[in-house]
């Protein structure tokens, strides 16, 4: 194998390590010695001529390998993972270091795929993604250099320059058409494999009817807008940050679900009721609306229009008048579309105004219905609730009023629990789990914790789901809400006051001050790239069809804009002939007799060959039977004057 | 244009449906196909640009050395490709006889070029070309695309020729030319052959030409009186003949070197080679596709008695004898 090879192979080597540390699942200070030995198998390949040092050599193999597997066999499969990543990280460096002419780099490109493909089960984060754009843009050419190289054969540095430069475009088209393939193939995103392995797929976070606490697994943070809010004025703090889509009033230790529908009568009402005023209004009882926040839904996944909490008046914007909502006896508002079919890509545009309750029309809640709301049977409940609880309450002042217990258990859950994903290392299993404080919890955890808290002891409460509303768009002065901004919390009534919004994930916290984070141009690259990789993880046929829809419309929408500017069409279009023109002038600016020659040739049918001279060309026309002869005469006046040209003066075969 | 996987290409087809099988065994993942897609791409595009870095190159075999059997033959190509863009990595194989033998390899192509390669040893015989076969398997070696062009050519393999011993007496080919050199030729008509264009109507034996109804020329001692006269009867065994065809052509070479002509008379084949008459490439494709014929055949025309007549064995015995 020509040299000229192996740093190509020690940097896919180097980058398999780094697929491997990016797991987190081996240490680094067992990679070092690895990532030494790769990098010294420059000069170790050189000591392969002793025999000694290959005795030594592959008898450390053996001895490491069999000491793996041996742990991994001792230990079970919570060390697979990482002696796994190990061998055959420590395969690829012994490969490296007897790759030579007895051994071929063939294993190693697989082997390196190989653990390209493993580690992305395990860091599916923006750090992999670049790190195979770096592997891509290496394998490639390296490839091509193993193909040219083959044989052992002796190149010119020339050739593997001429490679390299070859390779660059090559892996760009490459790249591209992986990634159109990925976004036009079609395929189930909801397949759940021949092994039925349906409950490790990854979790998609967004709002759901349900809040389920038994659900594990990684989860994926989609980027995908869900709407977006204008405020009256650009100011993001006139937005209320808790935007609801249901709530959850049953709880059975497992999964917090919403009421009966034969109990969702205006009889079980918990908030105050909307009326409609017309049909495209809403309103509740309310005084000093504020100025109204203008809301475009583009998820039209979860059938549900978004309010806060506050919300006094909610105006119906369909032009088409196509969506009608109606509202549910928790102050959450649904809706549906009499034509689907010509508005399924339309967001739904409606107005909301926050808005003061009316003291003069105070809440009145049924006695059931607050019944409803204390419903706790600790007999489902985790013992290590029920135990939290009684520790919570005996924290509490003699006589403490149901708003400042709430304040206490929210804030002693997000002092004392922390946020973690489901599916990360620091995540907990379950809910006792989490409350026993063995890992972190995300929102969800959180709410139905405070939740369960509060109504033992005898708090009405429900778990509300739907958005935070935190990232502001300076450009466009709206706030974006995503998919990925999900979230849960608790809605305590207040006995006299009605309902408030009780919040403990530390996580909303966070969001607001990542909303607030600087923008600098290294938050901006980063953000960018974290949206991009996001667009990949969370790509799902909703997606694509948005996609196909696009790239289809794509040409006409070009059209359409060429049209709508005509005076800028125009001026492009004759800016473009111009530098056709110019081009094609420099192309032509060869001699006279050189153009008159190729004319001739043209028109007798003959292309020149590269190196072939006007008077071998000449021979050629003259022997190839047919030639018309006044093409031919044409052809022998043609290379006279050139040769005459370019002999006589010097100036016209440059 | 066909195009066959390569071992590695085999071995990623391999891994590939191994992939393929994980994929469709695990619940659905963004990230796996991906992965998936990116190896799908790659092999498609590695069969597309194979075939686009062969597609417009043209190649013709300028020649093949002739060369005796059992030694590699230098041959000359010259490959042309149209356009900027240079080439990869083109294998050039030669198909004849029941073989195809890779003869060079171009790691890169610019423009046209003219390549040498070599060609195997072959066994003795002339060996017609049936076709030029151009292979690439640029870029990613996992697909070879091959492009045959015919060709009208042939690989002359002649018989050894036996070593030349100057001043050993004892050699084989010392006892068989003996005295029997001829230094050179005279004026003399040395005999007539039929009328070939480029001769002097001055030589026609006009008589002679009257009683065969055709032209037919004298043929002066000069023309013919070669340093060596070679009459070779190939009523023999295979062997016999190789040993006759090796000693031919040891005194064809030694002929050559020496700018002498070189009479070889056989049965149906009578020519003089050396200066002035016909090429000594001609005369080794004839004793490379020399056969033996059965002993009932018509014997070799006659021949002066100074030729030298093989097979050997018949001739050292007459030496050996006295």
């Amino acid at each position: 194998m020509v040299e000229a090879l192996r740093p190509f192979l020690l940097g896919l080597v180097l980058l398999n390590l780094l697929f491997v540390q990016l797991t987190d699942s081996v240490q680094t200070t067992l990679l070092l010695p690895l990532y030494g030995l790769s990098i010294a198998a420059p000069w170790l390949v050189r000591l392969q001529r002793h025999l000694l040092y290959r005795v030594v050599w592959n008898l450390s193999v053996v001895v490491i390998f069999g000491l793996l597997l041996r742990h991994a066999l001792t230990t079970g499969l919570l060390h697979m993972l990482e002696d796994g990543l190990l061998l055959a990280a420590l395969c690829q460096v012994h490969l490296l270091n007897n790759v030579g002419t007895r051994q071929k780099p063939d294993l190693m490109f697989f082997n390196s795929f190989l653990i390209a493909f493993i580690t992305s089960f395990f860091s599916q984060d923006l750090g992999w993604s670049l790190t195979f754009l770096a592997y891509a843009a290496l394998l490639l050419p390296a490839l091509q250099l193993y193909t040219v190289l083959r044989d052992d054969r002796v190149t010119a540095p020339g050739t593997i320059r001429a490679v390299l430069r070859d390779s660059a475009p090559r892996t760009l088209v490459a790249l591209a058409a992986t990634a159109l393939a990925f976004a036009v193939w079609p395929r189930d995103f909801q397949r759940p494999g021949w092994l039925g392995l349906a409950g490790s797929t990854m979790l998609q976070v967004g709002f759901g009817d349900e809040l389920r606490l038994d659900r594990s697994g990684p989860a994926t943070l989609s980027v995908r807008e869900v709407m977006r809010i204008r405020p009256p004025q650009p100011d993001r703090m006139l937005v209320p940050t808790h935007w609801r889509g249901a709530t959850f009033v049953n709880f059975d230790g497992v999964a917090w679900t919403t009421i009966a529908d034969g109990a969702n009568t205006d009889g079980n009402a918990t908030d105050l009721p909307w009326q409609r005023i017309s049909p495209l209004q809403w309103h509740r009882p309310s005084v000093h609306p504020a100025e109204p926040l203008e809301v475009r839904l583009h998820d039209l996944d979860g059938q549900r229009l978004f309010l806060p909490l506050e919300a006094g008046e909610l105006q119906n914007d369909d032009e088409h008048d196509a969506a009608l909502a109606y509202a549910f006896t928790d102050g959450t508002v649904g809706w549906e579309r009499q034509f689907e079919r010509n508005y399924q890509s339309q967001p739904v545009r409606y107005r909301v105004r926050i808005a003061a309750a009316d003291p003069r029309r105070p809440l009145r809640t049924s006695p059931f219905a607050e019944q409803r709301l204390r419903l706790l049977d600790p007999a489902e409940l985790p013992e290590a609730l029920i135990a939290l609880a009684h520790q919570l309450r005996d924290l509490q002042p003699p006589g403490a009023d149901a708003a400042t217990v709430a304040e206490s258990c929210r804030s002693w859950l997000a002092q004392n629990r922390h946020y973690a994903l489901p599916g990360t290392a620091d995540a907990a299993a379950n809910l006792t789990a989490f409350v026993l404080n063995s890992g972190g919890g995300h929102c969800e955890y959180f709410a139905a914790t405070l939740a369960a808290l509060l109504r033992l002891q005898g708090i009405a409460c429900r778990v509300a789901t739907g958005y935070l509303a935190t990232e502001w768009d300076a450009d466009k002065h709206e706030v974006v809400v995503r998919r990925r901004d999900a979230h849960a919390w608790v809605e305590v009534l207040l006995p006299g006051r009605g309902w408030i919004t009780c919040d403990a994930t530390p996580a909303a916290d966070l969001a607001v001050a990542r909303a607030s984070a600087t923008d600098s141009v290294w938050d901006k690259t980063l953000s960018l790239l974290s949206q991009w990789w996001h667009a990949v993880s969370a790509f799902d046929g909703k997606t694509r069809d948005a996609l196909l829809i696009w790239l289809i419309a794509a040409p006409g929408d070009a059209l359409a804009l060429l049209f709508a500017h005509p005076l800028e069409t125009t001026a492009g279009g004759l800016l473009l002939c111009g530098v056709l023109l110019l081009r094609r002038r420099l192309r032509r600016h060869a001699p006279a007799a050189v153009l008159a020659l190729r004319a001739a040739a043209r028109a007798a049918g003959l292309r020149p060959a590269p190196g072939e001279t006007p008077r071998e060309l000449l021979a050629r026309a003259t022997a190839a039977a047919g030639l018309p002869p006044p093409r031919l005469a044409a052809l022998v006046q043609a290379t006279a004057t050139h040769e005459a040209a370019r002999y006589g003066d010097g100036t016209a075969g440059r | 244009m066909r195009v066959r996987p390569t071992f590695l290409g085999a071995k990623g087809a391999c891994f590939l449906a191994a992939i393929e099988v994980a994929f469709l065994a695990t619940p659905y993942s963004n990230l796996f196909f991906l992965l998936l897609c990116f190896l799908g791409v790659l092999t498609l595009l590695a069969g597309l640009w194979s075939f686009c870095n062969l597609r417009a190159v043209a190649a013709q075999l300028l020649g093949t050395a002739p060369a005796p059997a059992g030694n590699e033959h230098d041959v000359r190509l010259e490959l042309c490709v149209r356009g900027r863009r240079p080439r990869f990595q083109i294998d050039c194989w030669l198909e004849f006889g029941h073989g195809r033998y890779r003869v060079a390899a171009l790691p890169l192509l610019r423009g046209s070029g003219k390549v040498a390669g070599r060609l195997p040893g072959q066994s003795r015989g002339v060996h017609a070309v049936r076709q030029l076969v151009l292979r690439s398997r640029y870029p990613f070696g996992i697909l070879e695309w091959s492009r045959r062009i015919a060709l009208t050519a042939e690989v002359v393999a002649y018989p050894p020729p036996l070593p030349v011993l100057d001043g050993d007496p004892n050699s084989t080919l010392a006892a068989v030319i003996g005295d029997r050199q001829v230094a050179g030729g005279d004026d003399m008509v040395a005999g007539i052959r039929p009328f070939q264009p480029g001769d002097s109507l001055r030589m026609v034996h006009w008589k002679a030409s009257a009683r065969r109804t055709q032209l037919v020329v004298r043929e002066l001692d000069r023309d013919s009186g070669a340093a060596f006269e070679l009459c070779i009867d190939r009523r023999c065994s295979a062997e016999d003949l190789d040993l006759a065809l090796q000693i031919a052509c040891a005194l064809l070479l030694r002929a050559g070197e020496a700018k002498t002509h070189l009479t070889l008379t056989s049965q149906g084949h009578a020519a003089v080679y050396g200066p002035g008459q016909q090429p000594t490439a001609a005369a080794l494709r004839w004793l490379a596709a020399a056969a033996p014929l059965p002993a009932e055949a018509s014997p070799p025309p006659i021949c002066p008695r100074a030729a030298i007549r093989l097979p050997v064995r018949r001739r050292a015995a007459e030496v050996a004898h006295g």
